[in-house]
């Protein structure tokens, strides 16, 4: 192997690196006065590493380090390329909301951002990964970076308890998905795709063994466990509402957009078909349509429910979830074009939610506290705040689906392509959850803008800084763009799909 | 029954004892102990697999080191023995009622599925074909899994330092 066959890797190869001067930055240079450029670093190294991505965009699929029986563990194509474009839009977008909301809460760290860096490389093994065994050591160096990311607020009690739980569930559900690893090792013999794919399209007998399938559901739980889909979806709320803001969103849009990506290259390399009803694998199906119904359902009724904005985005994005999930059942079918439709669903996802959480880092209180996060809190901050305001009223109609932005197309494309597979249930209940979400979105934009400023009014909080602004008008930029012209964004998502084979 | 099997069963009596100890133990010094006794009987059953190497992969790293640093995380705990219940157990019933259906389910489908055959490597050495797959087919997890211990070992010292005064 030459060192030529390692490019296709580069850009994580450029984050990891980037982590590392991260690091060592913060060890030479002992005044916090210093130490401000961290951010600009970890951006600069994002900005490479996208331009890299870039440049290599319509490369052809590399396989790397080949096995016996020349199979790669790590395939890197358009599909993967097109979800490190992703994650890494997200990594730069959350680097740049941080400094501003690190200032005011207190703690500058360099170790930030290179935590941040390490689980976007994380990220972007499992996206890439075509056997689980280097999917999950992926999985866990984005998990454990995350964990420590969540934990940053430590003068917070709330945000100590919210990384205990998050750290403990996600041990929990690495424990599942490790069990379902050896269960699959144990019938098919091999943890690599392609034979999971042979053993479930040819070796029909293999399909009917329960062990496969046990061993197949603790995988889902696994995955289920990270994309906070209903019945795994209790720690979302906290760690959500603990974790830095900045932190919460990323954590909501590249930890959901890695699981998920990687969930579709399972579900259409590795099932390859064997989730059709001819081969028996119908359950599958079944399972997957129960996830996402319960999802929606139950994300959106918890988060009608909710007084703090922060717990109220937490549950829609449980909900947002459900709304993949849709998409994930039609690609379980053989419906390609839905795979198209949930990598557009994630990438307008990413924009919406990041700049959500990134205007809420901005508006939030000094002294924060779960009293601060209430939407009373926020009562008549528009006039008060109009441009981050205006962009947060932009954001919540993304997010409630309306057009003409990037989540009307989001879910219009998922939706359609259910439809074409033929789950025009699903699709109601989809519709119905848009609808509900539609309620407790517009509640932002009351407390924003109808309700009267009560004496004292809000404090001005976050010092306003150029890094942020600048993040949330690359969101804002995103949002606008990919609801007006949703058009290369489908192609590239399709050709994506397409370079899956 | 043949000698093998007796060691076998023996083996895994240790670890279902050990390991429901533990789990029900209500001092946590015990139940460490306990875990003690799962950890190595493990151990055993992977050797007794002709498993050598990770054999005694389990015995340095989870019983020579994870489960010393639980005992001394619990001996340096202050007081934690004269706690009558260190370990207070929620939950019970369902608790039982979940373990036992997932039980049945998985001793089920474990005595109904046939599984997979590997033979065992001739000389009875994994250590050199593990080697060879760790630094060739697996060179790239292998090296990512250094960076997921350094991610680890920063979260670490990020949240167990003293917390910067603010500027």
């Amino acid at each position: 192997m030459s060192v030529n066959e390692l490019l296709p890797l580069l850009p994580a190869g450029v984050l990891v690196v980037f982590g590392l001067l991260l690091l060592l930055y913060e060890v030479f240079s002992n005044q916090s006065e210093q130490r401000r450029y961290s951010a600009h670093l970890a951006v600069l190294g994002f900005a490479i590493a996208l331009t890299v991505v870039a440049f290599q965009l319509r490369d052809p699929t590399a396989s790397l380090f080949l096995g016996p029986g020349g199979l790669a563990s790590l395939v890197v194509d358009a599909f993967a390329r097109v979800a490190f474009i992703l994650l890494m839009v997200a990594g730069l977008v959350a680097c740049l909301l941080s400094p501003g909301y690190a200032k005011n809460a207190g703690h500058s760290l360099g170790e930030y951002y290179g935590l941040l860096m390490f689980s976007v490389a994380g990220m972007m093994i499992m996206v890439s990964a075509a056997d689980l065994a280097t999917f999950f050591v992926g999985l866990e160096t984005m998990s454990v970076a995350v964990y420590a990311l969540t934990a940053l607020r430590r003068r917070d009690v709330r945000s100590t308890e919210a990384a205990l739980k998050y750290f403990l569930m996600g041990a929990f559900a690495t424990a599942f998905f490790l069990f379902g690893l050896a269960l699959v090792f144990g019938t098919v013999g091999s943890l690599h795709l392609t034979h999971l794919a042979e053993a479930m399209s040819t070796g029909t007998t293999l399909l009917r063994e329960p062990l496969l399938h046990v061993g197949l559901l603790l995988i889902l739980v696994g995955f289920a466990f990270k994309v906070a889909a209903f019945p795994f979806h209790m720690w979302a709320p906290d760690a959500y509402e603990g974790a830095p803001t900045p932190v919460t969103g990323f954590m909501a849009v590249a930890v959901k957009t890695a699981a998920f990506v990687s969930l579709l290259r399972l579900i259409v390399v590795g099932f390859d078909g064997a989730m059709s009803s001819q081969t028996g694998g119908a359950s599958w199906t079944v399972l997957l349509e129960a996830l996402s119904i319960s999802t929606i359902l139950v994300g959106n009724a918890l988060a009608l429910t909710q007084r703090s904005i922060k717990r109220m985005l937490a549950y829609s994005s449980v909900a947002h979830s459900g709304y993949v999930f849709i998409g994930l059942t039609a690609v379980a079918e053989g419906e390609a074009s839905a795979g198209a439709g949930i990598l557009f669903y994630l990438a307008a996802y990413t924009a919406m939610t990041l700049g959500a959480f990134g205007v809420l880092a901005y508006l939030e209180r000094r002294e924060g506290g779960s009293e601060a996060e209430r939407f009373g809190a926020y009562a008549g901050i528009g006039f008060r705040h109009p441009a981050a305001s205006a962009l947060m009223a932009l954001f919540v109609v993304s997010l409630a689906g309306l057009p003409p932005t990037g989540g009307f197309f989001g879910k219009l494309f998922v939706f359609s392509a259910a439809l074409r597979a033929g789950h025009t249930g699903l699709v109601l209940i989809g519709v119905l959850g848009s609808v509900i979400g539609v309620y407790y979105y517009l509640r932002v934009i009351v407390a924003f803008y109808m309700r009267d400023v009560p004496e004292p009014g809000p404090t001005p909080s976050a010092t306003p800084s150029a890094e942020l602004g600048f993040g949330l008008l690359i969101a804002a930029i995103l949002v606008v763009v990919l609801g007006v012209v949703p058009g290369p964004l489908i192609e590239l998502g399709r050709a994506a799909i397409a370079s899956l084979g | 029954m043949p000698l093998s099997d007796l060691v076998f069963y023996l083996f895994a009596a240790m670890v279902v004892v050990g390991a429901a100890g533990a789990a029900i133990s209500q001092n946590l010094v015990y139940a460490a102990f306990l875990l003690l006794a799962a950890l190595f009987g493990v151990a055993a059953i992977f050797a007794w697999l002709s498993a050598d190497y990770v054999a005694i992969t389990q015995t340095i790293v989870y019983v020579g080191g994870i489960l010393v640093l639980f005992l001394f995380a619990v001996m340096l705990t202050n007081r934690i023995t004269d706690a009558r219940h260190s370990n207070p157990a929620v939950g019970k019933r369902p608790a039982a009622l979940v373990s036992l259906g997932l039980f049945g389910v998985l001793a089920y489908v474990s005595i109904e599925t046939p599984w997979k055959h590997f033979d065992v490597p001739a000389g009875g050495e994994t250590t050199h074909l593990l080697g060879q797959a760790l630094l060739s087919t697996y060179v790239l997890p292998f090296e990512v899994l250094s960076v997921l211990l350094l991610a680890a070992l920063v979260g670490a010292v990020v949240m167990s330092r003293k917390e910067t005064p603010k500027p």
